[in-house]
């Protein structure tokens, strides 16, 4: 604990659209703390996807610098897990894990570790299933698992539980916590729900809308585990909710300044 | 200790987890194996057929025999008049020969076209045009086309079947290349996948079905080409017996060869389409099969 995996430093993203501009993410900057199980949160559309496409690499950055490298400066492997699974149809379990692979392990190598993740998030007797033989919450317990697999530095989820029914989603965000507590990966997690994120996260970010800043940085000291009945735990998420209120206020101000100027 | 049935049982339990087969195989009761029976000889392809044989006696019975011919008479003359004839085989194999050709051209001009017409935007707009004008010429015209150029060479239908048959081709591939999900190669990019191993594990099977559709319909669209050209353009082959037997008024004949091959056709669709599809697209829910 303690040392910044990630250090993300005046991120900007700027989109260019039928000759106007777009201003998605402005001047961000926030960093990760090592084996943390920190959370971004923030309402629908605010560019949280994009900020983590930026993370991943698949999109430019207009402005900033991003940088995630362990003490000796060596790059850290991260891993992802999506809002839908995003397995292939076509492959069982084993293979879908696998397939991340690449040329690195052995057949047999890549197999033992698969089903060493499977056992990890309970599916190990599925195996062979193909992903239609499972349900949703199945599926993503194998995009974990497929995540986890490549022994990465950081795991990013992008509102991994969005999908899935409230019932599966409250065993899914437990069983999360016990993997995280297992494993020591750090998680770097994408949400709009509040009580997930206060449920799950060492530290809150909080990000405002379109074009998203960093709005508040909340530590979460709630002992583990953590039920919402809880006295504290619904305190907390009282607090947070009014936080959200406020933030939402002030941008409507911003929003009613701008038009009326 | 488990006795030999229930050795069984538990074997096709553990193949049912495995998703091999689905759990209620074990077990049939007696009335359940006599509706499945039932189902088979009642099946509606099967009823399908009998219907059109009942339809074509009627239809035979108030025509003119030299218009429609009765199936008996017809069945009579594919075995006397066309399977032991002689130059049967020489026929059908110009004729297969000539699908087979024909096919492969079409369908790799096809390929190529509607692959780079799904991958890259340039060439999207650059074929579009050429494909629906492709789709547009009648066959008719390229028959003609094809002998004024040629002349009646053995391959000429050959020619009319490639020009024909691509458009359609293309628009599969076309419309197959869209369709891979953006997000599983996202997916595989994010997770450092290799380009190669991406294309090899993502891109290739999402077009396995569009490939099949395309050669389904290349398939049976090249036949009937080819059996057009030949009545224009050529001096063997099925499609110039039957021009050669309507010459002769012998509606009989004609009919002869038209079951003939159709059964062929069909047997190529079961045998080979049907088979590739099972075994390529094994991994899909049993429903979408």
């Amino acid at each position: 604990m303690g040392y910044k995996l990630i250090r993300v430093n005046g991120l900007k993203k700027v989109f260019h659209q039928d000759g106007g501009e777009l201003l998605v993410l402005d001047n961000l900057s926030f960093d990760v703390e090592e084996e943390s199980f920190t959370t971004l949160l923030g309402p629908s559309g605010c560019g949280k996807s994009t900020l983590l496409n930026m993370l991943t690499g698949l999109e430019d950055l207009s402005a900033g610098t991003i940088d995630i490298s362990s003490t000796g400066g060596k790059k850290v492997k991260m891993s992802y897990v999506f809002q839908t699974a995003r397995l292939l149809p076509w492959k069982n379990v084993i293979d879908n894990i696998t397939f991340v692979h690449g040329m690195k392990k052995s057949k047999e190598e890549g197999t033992q570790v698969a089903i060493q993740y499977l056992k990890l998030v309970g599916l190990e007797e599925f195996a062979h299933h193909y992903p239609h033989q499972l349900s949703g919450g199945m599926q993503q317990r194998v995009g974990i698992a497929r995540a986890l697999s490549v022994e990465p530095g950081v795991l990013l989820m992008d509102e991994p539980f969005s999908h899935l029914d409230e019932i599966t989603a409250k065993r899914m965000r437990a069983d999360l916590v016990d993997i995280w507590q297992k494993t020591k990966v750090t998680i770097f997690f994408i949400t709009h729900d509040l009580s997930e994120a206060a449920l799950l996260s060492d530290r809150i970010i909080f990000m405002t809308q379109k074009p998203a800043q960093i709005y508040k940085d909340f530590t979460i000291d709630l002992p583990r585990p953590r039920s919402e009945e809880d006295q504290r735990f619904f305190e907390l998420q009282t607090k947070l909710s009014r936080e959200f209120h406020l933030m939402q206020e002030s941008y409507e101000r911003t929003e009613d300044r701008l038009q009326t100027s | 200790m488990l006795n030999k049935e229930g050795k069984k049982r538990e074997k096709v339990l553990e193949q049912s987890i495995e998703g091999k087969i689905p759990p209620r195989a074990e077990g049939k009761a007696p009335y359940t194996i006599l509706k499945t029976r039932l189902a088979k000889v009642f099946h509606p392809k099967v009823m399908g057929t009998i219907w059109l044989f009942v339809i074509w006696e009627i239809a035979s019975l108030v025509t003119p025999e030299n218009l429609f011919p009765n199936p008996y008479v017809v069945f009579q003359a594919v075995i006397f008049g066309v399977i032991l004839r002689e130059g049967f085989l020489f026929h059908v194999r110009m004729t297969v020969l000539r699908i087979i050709i024909g096919f492969c051209i079409s369908f790799s001009i096809g390929m190529s076209i509607g692959v780079l017409m799904g991958a890259k935007r340039f060439w999207e707009e650059f074929f579009t045009d050429y494909v629906i004008i492709g789709l547009t010429i009648p066959s008719l015209a390229w028959a003609v086309i094809g002998v004024l150029w040629l002349g009646l060479r053995p391959l000429t239908p050959v020619f009319a079947t490639a020009m024909i048959v691509f458009p359609y081709v293309a628009i599969n591939f076309w419309e197959g290349v869209k369709d891979v999900d953006k997000d599983l190669v996202d997916m595989g990019r994010a997770f450092d996948v290799s380009k190669r191993r991406i294309i090899r594990h993502i891109y290739i099977p999402s077009i396995v079905p569009f490939t099949l559709a395309a050669a389904r319909i290349g398939f049976s669209i090249s036949w009937k080409i080819v059996i057009v050209g030949e009545v224009f353009g050529a001096s063997n082959g099925i499609g110039y017996m039957i021009y050669y037997w309507y010459n002769m008024f012998s509606m009989r004949l004609v009919l002869a060869w038209l079951l003939f091959f159709t059964v062929v056709m069909l047997l190529v669709e079961y045998s080979i389409f049907k088979r590739l599809e099972r075994r390529l697209l094994a991994w899909r829910p049993q429903a979408i099969l």
